[in-house]
């Protein structure tokens, strides 16, 4: 985890400001710098990351009108480019049908796009694709842990944590257990509970065991035999107990996999070291999304789609297609006719809307959204808004028969139940819900529009709103 | 203490929604069969806040179909049973209503005067108590402290504030003998204690979630309304007064197609709170299967 | 790089031990031994609530727990079998009329007793008298079914009409409210349970129960048990809540449009415009590339050309305008207890708020439904010092908004909504932070 703590020089704009106004503080991301192992210099994303997309602007020299000079340089700028236009990089990439996205295995196309917009994920990273970079670290090639192995190990030692802590729990209940027994058979009467007192509710076997307790306990226990080790063991088999502790078997499954995963490495290098450093290539493409894809293509002009063969290439109005009939599952047959609806379609303009406007569009799916938009891009800050996509169906034409009105009504259906639980994610997260509608536009008459995507497009609509839970109690003053 | 009520309890239905108005049922309910309902009466004791509320309780259609199926409550149309049993009350039962009320009126009014004689008589002790104590500090300071008793004392603060302040005056009060006029939390009395046949309503409607509902109840769970927390039911393992939940409970036909965003979220929301996110349904078995429910818990993992 | 949205997760503010955004001390069940601290009955200068309680993570076979929870139920038995009492000097009777509004039925026995005072209140307020309302034929809303003879107390102050004989006709919702929380005494009407006083003595009647007042009351005039949920939840915090146009099923709430105001571009301004779009070949839209094929001047010019998805700019009125359908339509009008409020001339509410009932509209809004409802309510753009600075409040405040009461069996949950017009806001415009850390910011212009 190698997110940048408020604390690191360039704050991003909106993390600054909340700092200084104070409003809504915990909206903002705002909190002390937490004590962190001292990390590498950052990189300087700034100049990383200096150009918003992966095109080449030529600014025009500056014209100052009461000046004829500066006239006279800019038409010579003008001139200059007419004679020798400057060359446009265009990225390649290719269409995987198997995973339904778009590939990218060359190492100077992957960082352009990464760089200059932040467009696709590494196949086997989460976010920029770094698994060599990650790799030649495990190998010790660099020394210090990725930030993979200290998630994981942060994981496993909670885990055990947790384990520990439900044992202390369960000792105190029996012992409880066994002090109410010997009170019974002595005749004095269980120790009695007020029902004014609640300071004293929660003590003894109701004791909160948080995890630091733990970990002191289980320090204390390594130092003493391995007794208590086997009443663990026995403790851990309580039958027809409701626990929400996911089972003992999954915990312990886990928990031996994980280990594992932490202990090959050594036997690996142990083995092939030798040929191992010399043959480490990078393993890892850049994966598109198909909605990064067609944008590339068809917004910008930056990038060609080879098909899956890799020779032919793509043209962008049969790219549309190919992703439309990707969007069902299984995809939908070439002969088959495609719906305005469909969920590429009413995806991508939802994408192309926001990046348009600026936004760095990503994939929401870990916070159960469709998309969530960061400013600027994911290395200068957290993404404040996380989108939800639902189609509309207003125009007369889905309220004209039966069956569309059944159809609109399947399609724009969301339950209650379902947008308070994604509101609650994103406040979890600190994110704004933002649910964007898109008006869908009567099935195209293909002939009409002929094959003409931006007509196509400029048929559908946004419309954005914001979500937020109200609390009467904090809206008073 | 509760005395616990004659069954079947009435269930009062008025336009739409399921109803308790006797405390007495309200804790035997939750005690006896773990249904909780929800409290949606404001506290006349602390009026103003949303924290602690009081009766009416509602209860979910769910609820109040199992206790009907469980035989222990029958449904009451209470719009008609009021039409009813307010006009043909005997004079008598009216009278001796009345009376009654009077006298439980009194009895309130004997009280709160008792109680205010206390707090009178703290409130003095204290004021006492610390008079004596500024009376030994140095003489130069006494001035301050006297001028200063008046405006931050807080014992004097709540017994200026209270409502007998003005009429009580530095002499005895005479506590007054007048009674405390009541409303009653139910109707019954004046109203016959058994609803009349006519006003019997059948069993209620419930949602397609009702199975679900009624599995994880028989299992021993305590279930109300989540929507407010991002789910059909919160689960929780025993009485809500004492633990948390452990479930996020959602149900779905056994042949509904769930979009996997929604298990992302519910998953990730679930873990978020430590609570399990449940999905669950009753499965389309024969006819003779009973309790066909199926249960799955997500947990995210966050490989 | 790994994503920092991850570790937003783990950050230690958002785990569920520390006090989260969203914690609010009426989402669970709380503990009524925390009550019991509370010096009761009837003691309204203590009005503090104790801090949330523990609870245990799970039943155990213990007798300490077991114990506990006795306690805890026993504790809420308490509380909830208090009566409601009304102190004889405190006392405000109020009768229920089941057939709604209607003069007094003696009162032309007891005109001539009660002429001067009639009179009086007249020429003091002679507005009241003629005020028209809704063919009552006594000027109070025709769903009033309580009424209050001698009205006394802070709660008239934002409750009630009164008629010309000075009694204050409450509405159901009012009514119900008042006495839930042991603030009115309502009395059944001798017509409907007979008489109950002797011959020549004043008959007060019967007493109404809770149960009675949630019989005759909640299903009368529109109120469903989900609006007085969200009216009572609302009060009880000292909000003032009436009703808003949108209740009645007719009406509909009709707001006047402000245009906004139209930015033009400077001549010098415009010929830069045409200079660029002279030079940049214009967008190929039809199969790309948008941006054309041209020499890129700056990216700001690229982000205007790739601008080809429409949005709906919430500024512009919409025409013709949609009719509001329940129960997506404002229906309270809602004030902050600091708002000054008068009942006669109610101001502009701090909140609408549509009350839906989860168990009958079992899905949220189309965007047909909500965009009406949003359209319902006046234009509130997101101005001021502070918006203008932050770009993301400006986002979330949006230019329309509503609040959802939505009501799930008791429990309400309240949603914002803003129609926020993204595409109003080009942030590729905004300057990114200055290069000097800490460096102020210049203030972005609108």
């Amino acid at each position: 985890m190698t997110s940048q703590p408020p604390s690191t020089p360039n704050p991003a704009p909106e993390v600054a400001e909340a700092a200084s106004s104070k409003i809504e503080p915990t909206q903002e991301n705002v909190r002390p710098a937490p004590a962190r192992r001292p990390r590498p210099q950052r990189p300087n994303y700034r100049h990383i990351h200096r150009f918003p997309l992966p095109l080449t602007v030529h600014p025009l020299p500056p014209l100052f009108p009461h000046n004829p000079l500066s006239v006279i340089s800019v038409v010579l700028s003008y001139l200059t480019y007419l004679i020798s236009p400057p060359h446009q990089e265009l990225y390649s990439a290719y269409f995987d049908s198997n995973t339904s996205s778009v590939h990218i295995t060359d190492e100077k196309t992957i960082r352009a796009l990464w760089e200059m917009g932040f467009f696709g994920k590494g196949s086997l990273s989460r976010s920029e694709p770094s698994w060599l970079e990650r790799e030649k670290k495990r190998r010790g090639q660099f020394g210090g842990k990725t930030s993979e192995d200290v998630t994981r190990e942060r994981r496993t030692e909670r885990r055990e944590l947790k384990l520990e802590r439900a044992r202390m729990e369960k000792l105190a209940i029996e012992q409880r257990l066994q002090a109410e027994a010997a009170a019974k058979e002595n005749g004095t009467a269980s120790p009695d509970v007020d029902a004014d007192s609640t300071s004293n509710g929660t003590a003894s076997t109701t004791e909160k065991f948080s995890l630091r307790k733990a970990r002191e306990a289980k320090m204390l226990e390594s130092q003493q035999s391995g007794e208590q080790t086997q009443m663990a063991d026995s403790g851990n088999a309580s039958p027809g107990r409701k626990t929400v502790r996911f089972s003992p078997v999954v915990q312990e499954k886990q928990f031996i996999s994980d280990s594992t995963v932490l202990q090959l490495p050594e036997s690996l290098i142990d083995g092939h070291k030798a040929d191992e450093e010399s043959l480490l290539k990078n393993e890892e493409h850049l994966q598109l999304s198909n909605e990064e894809a067609l944008f590339l293509a068809y917004g910008l002009g930056a990038l060609q789609v080879y098909d899956s063969d890799q020779k032919n290439t793509i043209p962008t109005s049969s790219l549309l297609t190919l992703f439309r009939q990707h969007s069902y599952f299984p995809p939908r047959s070439p002969a088959a006719n495609l719906d305005p609806d469909d969920p590429f379609l009413v995806s991508y303009v939802v994408y192309h809307h926001y990046r348009s406007l600026g936004w760095i569009v990503r994939s929401g799916v870990k916070f159960g959204v469709d998309y969530i938009l960061y400013n600027r891009g994911p290395v200068f800050s957290h993404a404040e808004f996380a989108l939800v996509v639902i189609p509309s169906y207003d125009l007369p034409y889905w309220s004209e028969t039966e069956e569309r009105r059944a159809h609109a009504e399947e399609k724009q259906a969301r339950s209650w139940w379902w947008l308070h639980c994604v509101n609650r994610v994103q406040a979890q997260v600190r994110k704004s819900l933002v649910i964007c509608y898109v008006e869908v536009p009567p099935p195209d008459d293909a002939q009409a529009l002929g094959n003409d995507i931006g007509a196509l497009l400029g048929r559908y609509k946004v419309r954005d709103v914001t979500i937020k839970r109200w609390v009467p109690n904090r809206s008073r003053d | 203490m509760a005395t616990d009520p004659a069954l079947p309890i009435p269930i009062s239905y008025i336009s739409g929604s399921y109803y308790l108005f006797s405390i007495d049922a309200v804790t035997y309910l939750r005690r006896e069969h773990h249904i909780c309902g929800v409290l949606i009466g404001t506290l006349p004791q602390i009026p103003q806040q949303n924290v602690f509320l009081a009766m009416p309780l509602q209860l979910m259609p769910e609820e109040a179909r199992l206790l009907v199926d469980k035989g222990v409550a029958c449904i009451v149309d209470e719009i008609k049973a009021h039409k009813d049993g307010m006009t043909s009350i005997m004079e008598e039962d009216r009278k001796r209503y009345l009376r009654d009320l009077e006298a439980e009126g009194l009895q309130a009014m004997r009280l709160q005067n008792r109680r205010k004689e206390q707090l009178r008589e703290e409130a003095l002790k204290n004021i006492d108590a610390k008079k004596a104590a500024k009376a030994s500090k140095k003489a130069a300071q006494k001035q301050a402290v006297a001028d200063n008793a008046a405006g931050d004392d807080p014992a004097l603060e709540l017994f200026a504030g209270g409502e007998q302040a003005q009429d009580a005056g530095p002499q005895r009060p005479t506590p007054s003998e007048t009674a405390m006029a009541v409303t009653p939390a139910t109707s019954y009395p004046p109203m016959p204690s058994r609803p009349a046949s006519d006003q019997i309503l059948p069993s209620p409607e419930v949602p397609s979630s009702y199975p679900l509902f009624a599995h994880l109840h028989s299992k021993g769970y305590f279930l109300s309304p989540g929507l407010r927390f991002g789910c059909q039911y919160l689960a929780y393992p025993g009485d809500p007064l004492r633990f948390h939940s452990h479930f996020l409970v959602v149900s779905a036909e056994w042949d509904e197609e769930i979009n996997l965003m929604d298990i992302i979220a519910g998953g990730r929301l679930g873990t978020g709170v430590k609570k399990g996110f449940l999905v669950g349904g009753a499965e389309q078995t024969g006819p003779g299967a009973e309790d066909s429910v199926r249960t799955f818990s997500v947990e995210w993992a966050g490989m | 790089m790994a994503d920092t949205d991850e570790a937003a997760a783990h950050l230690p503010a958002s785990q569920d031990s520390a006090p989260q955004i969203e914690t609010d001390l009426s989402d669970e069940t709380q503990d009524f031994r925390f009550l019991n601290n509370l010096a009761f009955p009837s003691d309204s200068s203590q009005t503090s609530l104790p801090r949330r309680g523990e609870k245990d993570f799970e039943p155990n076979p213990t007798l300490y727990q077991a114990d506990i929870l006795d306690a805890s139920r026993q504790a809420m038995h308490n509380a909830l079998s208090h009566p409601r009492l009304h102190h004889p000097k405190h006392r405000v009777i109020a009768f229920y009329a089941p057939d709604g509004p209607a003069p007094p039925t003696n009162v032309t026995e007891e005109k001539d007793e009660k002429e001067t005072t009639t009179n009086e209140d007249d020429e003091q307020n002679p507005k009241k008298a003629t005020n028209a309302d809704a063919g009552t034929g006594i000027g109070v809303p025709a769903d009033s079914c309580v009424y209050v003879p001698n009205p006394k107390g802070q709660y008239f102050k934002s409750m009630g009409r009164a008629d010309r004989w000075n009694r204050v006709w409450l509405l159901p919702e009012e009514a119900l409210y008042l006495i839930e929380r042991g603030s009115l005494d309502i009395r059944w009407p001798v017509s409907v349970t007979g008489p109950t006083a002797e011959e020549g003595e004043k008959d007060l009647g019967i007493p109404m129960s809770l149960q009675a007042a949630y019989a005759c009351f909640t299903g009368r005039g529109g109120l469903s048990v989900e609006r007085f949920s969200v009216y009572t939840g609302l009060r009880r915090l000292g909000y003032t809540v009436i009703r808003a146009p949108g209740w009645d099923d007719e009406s509909d709430e009709v707001q006047d449009e402000e245009s906004a105001p139209q930015q033009g571009l400077g001549i010098f301004g415009r010929f830069l415009h045409w200079l660029h779009s002279w030079n940049s070949s214009t967008g190929v839209t039809t199969t790309g590339p948008v941006v054309g094929l041209g020499i890129h001047r700056s990216y700001n010019d690229i982000y205007r050309k790739l601008a080809v998805i429409p949005y709906h700019d919430p500024v512009t009125p919409q025409f013709p305008r949609r009719k509001t359908t329940a129960p997506f339509r404002v229906v309270f009008h809602v004030y902050k207890p600091s708002t000054a409020f008068r009942k006669s001339a109610p101001p502009t509410p701090d909140f609408r708020i549509a009350v839906v009932n989860s168990r009958t509209q079992t899905t949220m809004p189309t965007l047909s439904q909500l965009g009406t409802l949003l359209e319902s309510t006046p234009l509130d753009p997101p101005r001021g010092e502070k918006m203008d600075r932050m770009l993301y409040m400006r986002l979330r405040h949006g230019y329309r908004n509503v609040i959802l009461a939505v009501v799930d069996q008791g429990v309400v949950s309240f949603l914002r909504v803003g129609d926020a017009a993204f595409g109003k806001e080009k942030i590729y415009a905004e300057k990114p932070p200055g290069p000097k850390k800490g460096g102020n910011r210049p203030r972005p212009k609108k």
